[in-house]
Formats: structure tokens, C-alpha cells, sequence
């Protein structure tokens, strides 16, 4: 435990109404820090989101994972002491677009991206953690292109049996299908949608399903990658938000919906790989270790 | 390759350019997340509308449920805890305060008596009106509640190493327990891993109990609520504030805040560190726990059958301690025993796993040794982890080992 002296705090870098973050510095070591404050309700108590996020992430120490440095509990006032990230993705890719256009990210870029959030993902995977939250703006970047999970509020362990989760999880755009359609017992391959999400977006520019609300998020999913049905997806008539009178719709050509948005020139095995992880049945979704094994990573896997 | 081979390769259809650009783009109104202001990864929930918000289940709170059973409200005048500082406005069951979180039932155990253990008037029922089941973290309870709360009771006091409570103080303690549970509708295995929590926690604090104020019961059911509030706030989607577990517990708010915090203290904030490991272990050990209740409800019908004639014979209250169960058998040395006490040493079986031993000293090894640990006496037998791992815990050996008492409440 540190003492809270031990630290300047500098500009505030994002606000809301469950914690502030500022930008600190450990004067004695003289490294940048993200602060976290979370101001402390007596009637509530600490703050779930705070105890998941802390106990979650003392138990994920990866390169891809933002590192939690301590925590400081004082009377009105926790504060947790992060590694200071220079920026985030969602604000990455706004920076380069201008006005009205979208322009994705360079292949290359994108592909080193992908890599790392994969590798987070695996990582908390298998210490039986869901994120439940991947999206740009919880994907940290610093100025040496490392990037890093971030915000585990809304995480939660896994592997327990006889236990159902909240379907009200993941901002909407990143949302799963099956969680859309209200299903409960979601594992691992919510957080792979997420990761597809991301990924379409990253070569786009923009999001791959804007949706505005859960049924027209749902609309989005199934004009792009067809309607599913029982012969696609076994037991998707059983799910509680199943709507028989979805119109019927062929999948789309992914490859060409991503040509036409971007510059670069896409092979076939980036297409593969998104349509692995954009599998609306989540049992047909790949795992990230799988997506990580992938032809499209083969110059990563071929250096290790 | 295999391992993109199972999902279908959609055959390309046609697309228009720009088939993104749909009209459900830029009409995302306030639900759009890049419009919410983002405080960059290090995350902000609440600022987002369609993540969970902590204690959601709070605004939909209804006091009780369906379920009838005796033990629902704890008797008047049953209180395991020092009064609250300020007394709750009484409530009637089923209305929710307007002010701040609904409340959990429960609260009426609540009286000034502190330390005063009165003992239940025998088949004394509230009675419960038509209620919703709404409130709670599940619906559906996974476990019968009385049952559960025999189960959860005898743990604690077994953390504690406290074998010594009489019957009727148990009662009480248990009637207390289903009250809470019976509110808070929590899933069995939140319920598990709080007894988990509670075992590591005296561990943390080196069985110091001096320290968190002795071993009365008031005591153990202090610290047992707030393994409950941590394993909830933990480990369901669904979450209460410390509030609404003051008026479901009786416990004063303060202290609960208090407790939690040194809780949280003691334990470095790791509530996951093992990974819950010890999950099914404390699953077979209520299972066996279950078994034993029904053949002890079985037999003392059969006891009753033969008594016919003198039923007053039969102190009802003797249902739950009379069995094998009692706490005059052996149980496994809890996490921290007494030198003073001469464990029977219960058969052990595979349930108290290799892992979790392993697991437990890996990360606790402040712990102490030799029958202090929560290893079963015969660890250090070379042996014993190399003996057939049979099943025995199966439904069909549920007699024989009943009768040998091959079991153990608790799961270490």
C-alpha cells in the first residue's frame, strides 16, 4: 500500500459518475500513472464494479492487459493506481478521421492490433475471467503501438457452474447476437463477437453494427450475416428474444463490405479469421487461442 | 487448419457499395456510444447506457417470496447482534421504502436486546402474504432453503472451530441464516464461495480471533455476512448495497462498511486468486450434507412411527442436531482448530482435494502447521493421495456412508 502523498495528481483524463481518472505521477519514481478515484457511498458500500475490477485484475499480469499497480483505500475515496496509457483506440481512429470520412487503419497496424487484443483476451480467458466490455474505448494504446485491455468493471469469472449472467452486459454496437436474443449462459465467445467488432472497425474506420437499439442491433447483425436459423445455429428458437418473424436474409460478402471501405487491399485470410470470430452460433465461434493460430498471424506465430 | 474448418463459409452474395452506410447509421441518438462521453479505457460504467449498473436489482426489490416456510422471519427477539446505532423504521414486509434501497425482510431480528437468544416458539409461522419472487438475485433457489441454511450455519461455526454451540442457539443461528438467504436469494455457489471466503479469511488473520472480537456466534454471523456481501458483490450480476444488507442481516451499516473494508484488507483484495477451486468440493460436501438431512428426517419418522404413543417424547427441535451430524462426531479439523480438541479423525476421502490443499498452502502458507492447517490428518501420508479414488459420494453409497459417517460438512 502506498501512500496517496506519493503521488501528483495532474490533469484529469476522463470523468463519469462511478470514478474520475487523472493522469498522476509517482514522485519517487517519477512514472506516469492513470489514477482511478472512486468516490465511496456508505450506504453502498465498495462499489462491486470496484471489487470486480480489482480482485479481477491482480490476477491478470500480461503485457496485453493494463496493469493495476495498487489500490488506496482511504474513508471517502479509493483510488487505483494504473499504468499510464497515452490514448485509446476509439480516440486513435478518430483522430484520423476528418469530417464525415472513415478511413481505417493500415493492414499492418490493424493486424498488430488484433494481435494483442487477441492475446489479452486469451489471457483472461484462461484465468476463467470474461471482460464483458471490449470495445475501442477500453482498449488502451501508448506511443510505443502496445495495447492493452482496460476497464474490468463490468468483468466477471466464469467456470463455475449453476450460474446465470446478466444479458445486459457489453456497450450495444460489441454486443453478441445470443446475448442480444437474451441468452444467460454466454461464455467466452461474448467477448469474441467483441473482438470481431473491433476488428471490422479497425479496417473500416467506423463501426461494423451501429445499432440504436437491441432489435435494430440485432436488424444490423442479420443483414450482414444472414438470419440465422436451427440448420445454422441449434436452438436459436429457443432463446427468450427470439423473434420467429425476423425477415429472411442471405449473408453478405464480407470481403466485399470491407473492400469497399477501406484502402488497403484485403487477403482472404483476414475475411476467414472475422468470419471465425463473427460466427453467430457462439459454439461455432473461434476460441482466441484459435484465432491467435490463425494463417492471418502466421508472421507472428512463424517468429515465435 | 481444423481449427477454422467448423463454421460455413457463406457463399458470396452480391453487396452494394456503401451497404454500411444504412440508414440506421448517424440515428443513434443517445444510446450511441460514441456519443457518450468516453473517460478513455479505464472505464466509467455508469456513464454508459447499456452497460449493468451496480446493484440493479435494488429498484426492483420485493421484500419476501414465494416460498413458505417457517423459518422465514426470525422470531422476535432473536438477535446476534449488537443493536444498531440508529434503530430502522419498521417496515411492513412487502413495501419498499421510498427512500434510498428497498429493504430486505429480515430486519425485525433486529431488537435492542443484544446478546439475547430467545429461543423460537415451537411452529411459530409468519405468515406470508402472496409475494412476488422478483426480488433476490435468482428465481429459482438451487437448494432448499432451510436445508442450505443448517449447511451454511454449521460451517461457520466450524471455521470458527466452535463445535460447541448448543442446539438451540444453532436453531436460532440457522433461522437467522434462511432469513438472509431467504431474502437475498443468492445462488449456491456465491453462498460457497462466501464459506470459502470465510475459511480463508480467519486463515489471513491467523485465527486471531481476539483480534475481530472473539468467537461468540454474534460474531461468526457478523463475519459470515460479510463473506456473503463480498461473494455476492463478487460474483453475481446482481448486487445489494451494504444498506439493504443492513436491514436483510440486522448488522449496523457501519460495521458491515468496517468489516468489508478490513475484509478487503486482510485478503489484498485477491478474492479470486485460486480461482475458486474449492467450488466442488463445497458442492459435495452440501450434497452429502443433503443426504444425511433426509436420512435423518427418515429416521426419526420411523423413531415417531414406534413412539406413537408417547409423541412427547420427541423434542421437535432435535430434527437437525440428533442425527449422526451432531457435532459430537468428528468433523475434519477445520482451518484453524484447537489444541485442546481430539478430532476423531473422520475417514477422509478424495473430496478434500489435492488441489485444493495444494492450492490453500500455495497462497496461504502463513497458515499455520500441523493440525492448525486445513489439511486432512493423513496428508503427509505418501500414501494416501495414491488410494482409489472411489466415487463414493454417489447416491447409491448414500446409506454406507451415512452410517460410517464418511463425510464432513465442510469442504477442506
Amino acid at each position: 500500500m502506498v501512500a496517496p502523498s506519493q503521488f501528483k495528481q495532474l490533469e484529469k483524463v476522463g470523468n463519469g459518475t462511478y470514478a474520475t481518472v487523472y493522469k498522476g505521477l509517482n514522485k519517487t519514481t517519477g512514472v506516469y500513472v492513470a489514477l482511478k478515484e472512486v468516490k465511496l457511498d456508505s450506504e453502498e458500500g465498495t462499489p462491486s464494479t470496484a471489487i470486480r475490477e480489482i480482485s479481477l485484475m491482480k490476477e491478470l499480469k500480461h503485457d496485453n492487459i493494463v496493469r493495476l499497480f495498487d489500490v488506496i483505500h482511504t474513508e471517502n475515496k479509493l483510488t487505483l493506481v494504473f499504468e499510464f496509457m497515452d490514448n485509446d483506440l476509439k480516440k486513435f481512429m478518430d483522430n484520423r478521421n476528418k469530417g464525415n470520412s472513415h478511413k481505417g487503419l493500415e493492414m499492418d497496424l490493424v493486424k498488430y492490433f488484433q494481435w494483442q487484443l487477441l492475446q489479452g483476451v486469451a489471457f483472461c480467458h484462461e484465468n476463467r475471467i470474461l471482460h464483458r466490455d471490449l470495445k475501442p474505448q477500453n482498449l488502451l494504446i501508448n506511443n510505443r503501438g502496445q495495447l492493452k485491455l482496460g476497464d474490468f468493471g463490468l468483468a466477471r469469472a466464469f467456470g463455475i457452474p449453476v450460474n446465470t449472467f446478466s444479458s445486459e452486459v457489453v456497450t450495444l454496437w460489441y454486443r453478441a447476437p445470443d446475448v442480444l436474443m437474451g441468452s444467460r449462459n454466454y461464455c467466452t465467445s461474448i467477448d469474441i463477437w467483441s473482438c470481431g467488432c473491433i476488428l471490422a472497425e479497425m479496417i473500416m474506420g467506423k463501426p461494423l453494427f451501429p445499432g440504436s437499439n437491441d432489435e435494430e442491433q440485432l436488424k444490423l447483425i442479420f443483414d450482414t450475416m444472414g438470419t440465422p436459423v436451427e440448420q445454422t445455429w441449434p436452438q436459436v428458437t429457443q432463446l427468450a428474444k427470439y423473434n420467429p418473424l425476423l425477415p429472411p436474409h442471405m449473408p453478405r460478402d464480407l470481403k466485399q463490405l470491407l473492400q469497399n471501405n477501406t484502402e488497403e487491399v484485403l487477403d482472404d485470410n483476414v475475411v476467414d479469421l472475422l468470419h471465425g470470430l463473427l460466427q453467430l452460433n457462439p459454439d461455432a465461434r473461434l476460441s482466441a487461442k484459435d484465432a491467435l493460430n490463425h494463417p492471418w498471424f502466421a508472421e507472428y506465430n512463424h517468429a515465435n | 487448419m481444423a481449427s477454422f474448418m467448423y463454421y460455413p463459409n457463406y457463399p458470396a452474395m452480391s453487396v452494394q457499395s456503401n451497404s454500411m452506410a444504412t440508414p440506421y447509421h448517424h440515428r443513434s441518438g443517445s444510446m450511441n456510444p460514441s456519443m457518450v462521453s468516453s473517460i478513455n479505457g479505464y472505464g466509467c460504467p455508469a456513464v454508459n447506457p447499456t452497460t449493468i449498473t451496480p446493484h440493479q436489482i435494488d429498484g426492483m426489490f420485493q421484500p419476501g417470496h414465494g416460498q413458505s416456510n417457517s423459518f422465514y422471519f426470525p422470531p422476535p427477539g432473536l438477535s446476534y447482534m449488537q443493536p444498531p446505532a440508529a434503530p430502522v423504521v419498521g417496515h411492513v414486509p412487502g413495501l419498499v421504502q421510498n427512500h434510498g434501497h428497498p429493504v430486505m425482510p429480515g430486519h425485525s431480528m433486529m431488537m435492542n436486546q443484544p446478546q439475547v437468544m430467545v429461543p423460537p416458539a415451537n411452529n411459530q409461522v409468519i405468515p406470508e402474504k402472496e409475494q412476488n419472487v422478483n426480488g433476490g438475485v435468482c428465481e429459482v433457489l438451487d437448494y432448499e432453503l432451510n436445508t442450505m441454511s443448517d449447511f451454511v450455519t454449521k460451517n461457520s461455526c466450524l471455521s470458527f472451530g466452535s463445535f460447541d454451540v448448543p442446539a438451540d442457539v444453532m436453531e436460532l443461528f440457522s433461522s437467522s441464516v434462511s432469513s438472509v438467504l431467504g431474502s437475498t436469494r443468492l445462488p449456491s455457489v456465491t453462498i460457497f464461495l462466501a464459506l470459502d471466503y470465510l475459511i480463508k479469511y480467519l486463515d489471513l488473520i491467523d485465527c486471531d480471533f481476539q483480534s475481530i472480537g472473539g468467537k461468540s456466534v454474534d460474531i461468526i454471523y457478523q463475519n459470515l455476512v460479510v463473506a456473503l456481501v463480498l461473494a455476492n458483490k463478487f460474483n453475481d450480476d446482481k448486487t445489494f448495497t451494504n444498506k439493504s444488507w443492513s436491514q436483510a442481516t440486522g448488522m449496523d451499516l457501519l460495521t458491515i462498511n468496517q468489516y468489508e473494508k478490513s475484509w478487503l484488507k486482510a485478503f489484498e483484495w485477491r478474492l479470486f486468486e485460486d480461482k475458486f477451486d474449492t467450488y466442488e468440493s463445497f458442492q459435495e460436501s452440501y450434497n452429502a450434507f443433503v443426504r444425511e438431512q433426509r436420512l435423518s428426517a427418515y429416521q426419526q419418522q420411523q423413531q415417531q412411527q414406534q413412539h406413537q404413543l408417547s409423541p412427547s417424547s420427541v423434542p421437535t427441535h432435535q430434527r437437525q442436531y440428533s442425527s449422526a451430524s451432531s457435532m459430537a462426531y468428528g468433523y475434519q479439523t477445520p482451518n484453524c482448530g484447537h489444541s485442546s480438541m481430539a478430532y476423531s479423525s473422520p475417514v477422509y476421502s478424495d473430496l478434500r482435494s489435492y488441489s485444493y490443499n495444494n492450492g490453500y498452502q500455495k497462497q496461504f502458507n502463513c497458515s499455520p502447521p500441523s493440525q492448525y492447517s486445513p489439511r486432512p490428518k493423513n496428508y503427509d501420508n505418501v500414501n494416501y493421495y495414491e488410494q482409489p479414488q472411489q466415487p463414493f459420494w454417489n447416491d447409491h453409497h448414500q446409506q454406507q456412508q451415512v452410517n460410517q459417517n464418511y463425510y464432513c460438512f465442510s469442504a477442506y
